[in-house]
């Protein structure tokens, strides 16, 4: 069978749709930029029938194609392009670029002629008309005219304005680089807006700009157009002019010889150049690991203190090729390098090993001799005193944070902030003694300071010096009369002994310290109302001016349930036992009916008082006792939403009314089941009245709201059911070791067993860590010394010593251990004085 | 972000924030704004300039590398034949 009969038959071509179709190919090539394909789809074309739509297109192709090989720096190519176009598409030469190719490629003198040819076309034309674009021909050879030799200049005629303007543009050149600023305004002036030199005018305008007011200069160099024959030099200065990331966009998109300009107005040295470009290529959003990077491989054109200055900001972000190999580039002191090192492993949030690194970094700094560096040891010792761990919930300062701050005030005492945050540390702590003697040693410092005075104030009344509290206050005041916190402290003050009078049946003592706390309170609803109730109670029972006060009191409390919380608060800080029968008395005193049934409204206004007022615990007090069973009562019944539901529990969880907390979240619990904050709040009921989650069902609900707040993103929600968790089970790998008559030999030595592996685990980090809050830097840093660098031997003495602290207690002798010692047992270390865990902070065991 | 030299005291810092704000003034920008007061909250004074260099906790950026980089820098001005050569080249500057 013969092969050609298998061949399927061409179809028959359509001749009147090839040109259409091959016009709309070229065309989507020309729109594409894809230039030499429209060139060869529409020479096929014109071949066929020259329609004018298709000399428009390949001309448009003819242009785009040469441009882009001039773009490339192939100008010749461009030139020939460019006359192909004009002789094909029957297109004017003298247009577009091409002038401007032949300038920049030295054929100057053909450009002249045929400008005077056209001159002389025009003074020729019959009708007079200008030639509109002679001018703009001329404004295009300005910028190259002003490099060419005499001989060429002799083409132009005298009267040309090129020609006479000449000299005045290349006097200005040379005046504004000799920065001559006389010189420059006089050739400046003899620019005329009509020369074809105008556009170097306000260039040179807008440079000399760029040196003292960059707002003008921006402004110059927007006036001057974006097509002008000088667009050369104003690119640069364009370049220059923008800021951050977008100034380096524009610079590389620049020629070689404009970016040396650009280099130059920015006063940037020529040989970061290669830098620059490399900074170019890199995205905005780069990671500053990679930047890093990146300034490694280029950074050697920086001078060296430039360089160091780099590495000290970009190290800390990447710790092991900055941190670890420090002179890479730049040139950073070893304090430095120890700065960065502790700041890379803090943003890692490895607060323990960050403190160590800050404390030798502390010790060199403070070594030196240079004021400066001695501030920045006092700055390190008050940011390691910030940090979270040396700071308990409350925001009291810990013992070693303490001890920062005191080492500080070595290096620079000159921060009355410092001196008032230990002062307050200490008086906190109750160790008025240390509180004093810093009061009296910042005040020499700062006896006119608000902050210190204040503070002095405060740890006069803790130590019960109210004179002195009194005559300090008033010094205060005479500084800062408008300090209110002052004022509220004193006159509590004074109200609480006013209390104390009362309930030792002293009324006229209390009268008196009643009348001076008047004189200390200001006119604040509350503080008045707390004054006149306790007047009330400086007048005898039953007599009328008494149930006055107490009525009077309780009105801007509003009356009710709120008011009536408010007095009895008040009156079991001072009565010795306020039992239902007294509480009603007193509520009756003040108008308060108390048997009146509870309306939504009256909780509603108990919780808004509750969430103002702080926790006060008073063993058997109990403010609530005649509304208790009323409050048990509305628990189940649906008179509030679940958000207002909320904020109840919130309520009674804050001031720890465990009962009420549990009857209001179980009823919620059962309304709105998706909802584990309820479950939160009913387990933690229990909690805080059993010490402990008693039931397994609690546990697995306790489990099951955390993964669904987790899931709702409710993060606040989580960490408060972790930390139930973690307080029903604060030592859970403890609790399996001890026992009430001490902790067996077995276990201890399982207890090492499990010590070693961890330390084999992961080079002994987790385990350093917790030695470290558990016994102190101090300690830590002294047996590393001892052991001068043998790892092995710290860790045997770290976990001896972790072991001793375990039997030690309970009695139990304490044997070296038997599975890794195999040296002789080292010499005992000197302990003075464990340093005791941070408040806040776990056990050694914790874990 | 305010683009201040290594050493330059408190005027020169406010110096360098009004010149900001004059570029990315509230009403107009108020996100580089806020950005640019931040900023200078951080190191408006020695003391705040010492805690930005040793504790600065924010991740580096390529803006603020161009920043330090370009922090010392005093504009001069190019030679006249490195103008010529440029002005010959063409209105590209080739």
């Amino acid at each position: 069978m013969s092969r050609n009969s298998a061949r399927p038959v061409k179809k028959p071509i359509s001749v009147a749709n090839i040109p259409e179709k091959q016009a709309a190919t070229a065309l989507d090539h020309l729109e594409r930029g894809r230039f030499r394909d429209a060139m060869e789809s529409y020479k096929s074309l014109i071949k066929i029938e020259p329609r004018p739509e298709w000399l428009a297109g390949l001309a448009s192709a003819y242009a785009g194609r040469a441009q882009v090989l001039a773009d490339k720096g192939m100008r010749r190519e461009a030139i020939e392009l460019w006359r192909n176009r004009a002789e094909i598409c029957h297109t004017a030469l003298w247009e577009g670029p091409y002038a401007d190719w032949l300038v920049a490629e030295g054929s100057m003198s053909e450009v002249l002629g045929y400008l005077s040819k056209r001159r002389a076309a025009a003074s020729a034309a019959p009708d007079g008309k200008a030639d509109d674009g002679l001018a703009a021909l001329e404004a295009q050879l300005a910028p190259g005219l002003l490099s060419v030799d005499d001989a060429t200049l002799k083409q132009l005629p005298a009267e040309s304005l090129l020609l006479q303007h000449r000299p005045l543009a290349l006097a200005a050149l040379a005046a504004y680089a000799r920065q001559d600023v006389a010189a420059l305004e006089e050739a400046l002036a003899g620019i005329s807006f009509r020369s074809p030199y105008r556009d170097l005018r306000s260039l040179l305008k807008a440079m000399v700009l760029w040196e003292t007011d960059r707002d003008a200069a921006r402004g110059a160099i927007d006036r001057v157009p974006r097509n002008s024959p000088f667009e050369s030099l104003a690119a640069p200065l364009r370049s220059v002019v923008a800021s951050g990331s977008e100034r380096l966009r524009r610079w590389a998109s620049l020629n070689s010889s404009q970016q040396l300009i650009a280099l130059d107005l920015l006063g940037c040295p020529r040989t970061w150049a290669p830098l620059l470009q490399a900074l170019a290529g890199a995205s905005t959003d780069l990671a500053p690991a990679t930047l890093f990077d990146l300034m490694q491989r280029n950074a050697r054109v920086l001078p060296e203190a430039l360089a160091t200055r780099v590495w000290q900001w970009l190290a800390p972000w990447a710790l092991r090729r900055g941190c670890a190999s420090p002179l890479i580039f730049g040139k950073p002191s070893k304090a430095d390098q120890e700065c960065a090192t502790a700041l890379a492993v803090e943003i890692k949030g490895e607060w323990g090993h960050a403190e160590e690194h800050w404390l030798d970094a502390v010790d060199m700094l403070a070594s030196s001799n240079d004021t400066d560096d001695r501030q920045r040891a006092a700055m390190v010792l008050r940011h390691m005193a910030a940090l979270k761990v040396h700071l308990s919930r409350e925001g009291i300062l810990d013992k070693v944070g303490a001890g920062y701050l005191t080492r500080s005030l070595e290096f620079d005492a000159s921060d009355c902030d410092v001196h008032v945050r230990l002062v307050t540390s200490w008086r906190r702590h109750g160790d008025l003694k240390k509180a004093r003697e810093g009061l009296e040693a910042g005040l020499r410092l700062f006896p006119d300071s608000a902050a210190m005075l204040s503070e002095a104030v405060e740890t006069a009344l803790a130590g019960g010096a109210f004179k002195k509290a009194a005559t300090t206050a008033r010094r205060l005041l005479e500084l800062d009369p408008l300090n209110r916190k002052v004022r509220t402290l004193l006159g509590n003050a004074h109200l609480s002994h006013a209390g104390k009078h009362i309930a030792a049946g002293k009324r006229e003592s209390a009268k008196k310290e009643i009348e001076e706390a008047r004189s200390w309170l200001g006119a604040a609803a509350a503080e008045q109302a707390r004054l006149q109730l306790l007047q009330a109670w400086t007048e005898p029972e039953g007599s009328p001016e008494r149930l006055r006060l107490a009525q009077l009191a309780v009105t801007p409390w509003g009356g009710g349930l709120a008011a009536g919380w408010r007095l009895l608060r008040e009156a079991q800080g001072i009565f010795v036992r306020v039992d239902l029968t007294s509480a009603n008395r007193l509520l009756g005193e003040a108008g308060i009916d108390s048997a009146k049934a509870l309306a939504p409204a009256d909780i509603l206004g108990l919780v808004q008082v509750m969430e103002q007022e702080l926790l006060i615990t008073r063993k058997g007090a109990d403010p609530l006792v005649p509304w208790r069973k009323a409050l048990a009562a509305l628990a189940p019944t649906p008179l509030f939403d679940a958000e207002t539901t909320v904020r109840i529990c919130e309520a009674w969880s804050g001031h720890k009314e465990h009962d009420l907390l549990e009857k209001f979240a179980t009823a919620a619990r059962k309304r709105w089941p998706d909802w584990p904050i309820f479950v939160y709040h009913a387990v933690a009921a229990r909690f805080g009245k059993n010490g402990c989650i008693k039931a397994d069902r609690d546990f697995a609900d306790l489990e099951r709201a955390e993964e669904l707040a987790q899931k709702n993103k409710d993060f606040k929600l989580n960490s408060r059911i972790e930390a139930l968790f973690e307080a029903d089970d604060p030592d859970p790998d403890f609790d399996d070791l001890h026992q009430k008559d001490g902790v067996p030999l077995q276990a201890l030595q399982a207890f090492r067993g499990v010590l070693e592996q961890s330390i084999m685990l992961d080079g002994g980090k987790a385990f350093l860590k917790k030695a470290r809050d558990n016994f102190g830097d101090a300690l830590i840093r002294q047996l590393e010394k001892e052991c001068d660098g043998d790892k092995k031997a710290f860790f045997r003495r770290l976990i001896d010593l972790t072991i001793a602290e375990l039997a030690g207690p309970f009695g139990q002798p304490f044997q070296p251990a038997v599975v890794i010692n195999k040296k002789p047992p080292v010499k005992p270390i000197k302990i003075v004085k464990p340093i005791a865990p941070a408040q806040g902070q776990g056990g050694l065991f914790n874990e | 972000m305010l683009g201040i030299a290594r050493g330059a005291d408190d005027a020169a810092v406010r110096a360098a924030y009004l010149a900001a704000v004059r570029l990315h003034p509230p009403e107009r920008d108020a996100d580089r704004f806020a950005a640019v007061r931040r900023a200078f909250d951080a190191v408006s004074t020695a003391r705040l300039r010492l805690d930005h260099e040793l504790f600065n906790p924010e991740p580096p950026t390529l803006d603020g590398l161009l920043h330090l980089l370009q922090s010392d820098f005093s504009p001069r001005r190019p030679e006249t034949a490195s103008l010529l050569r440029l002005l010959k080249g063409g209105q590209d500057g080739r």
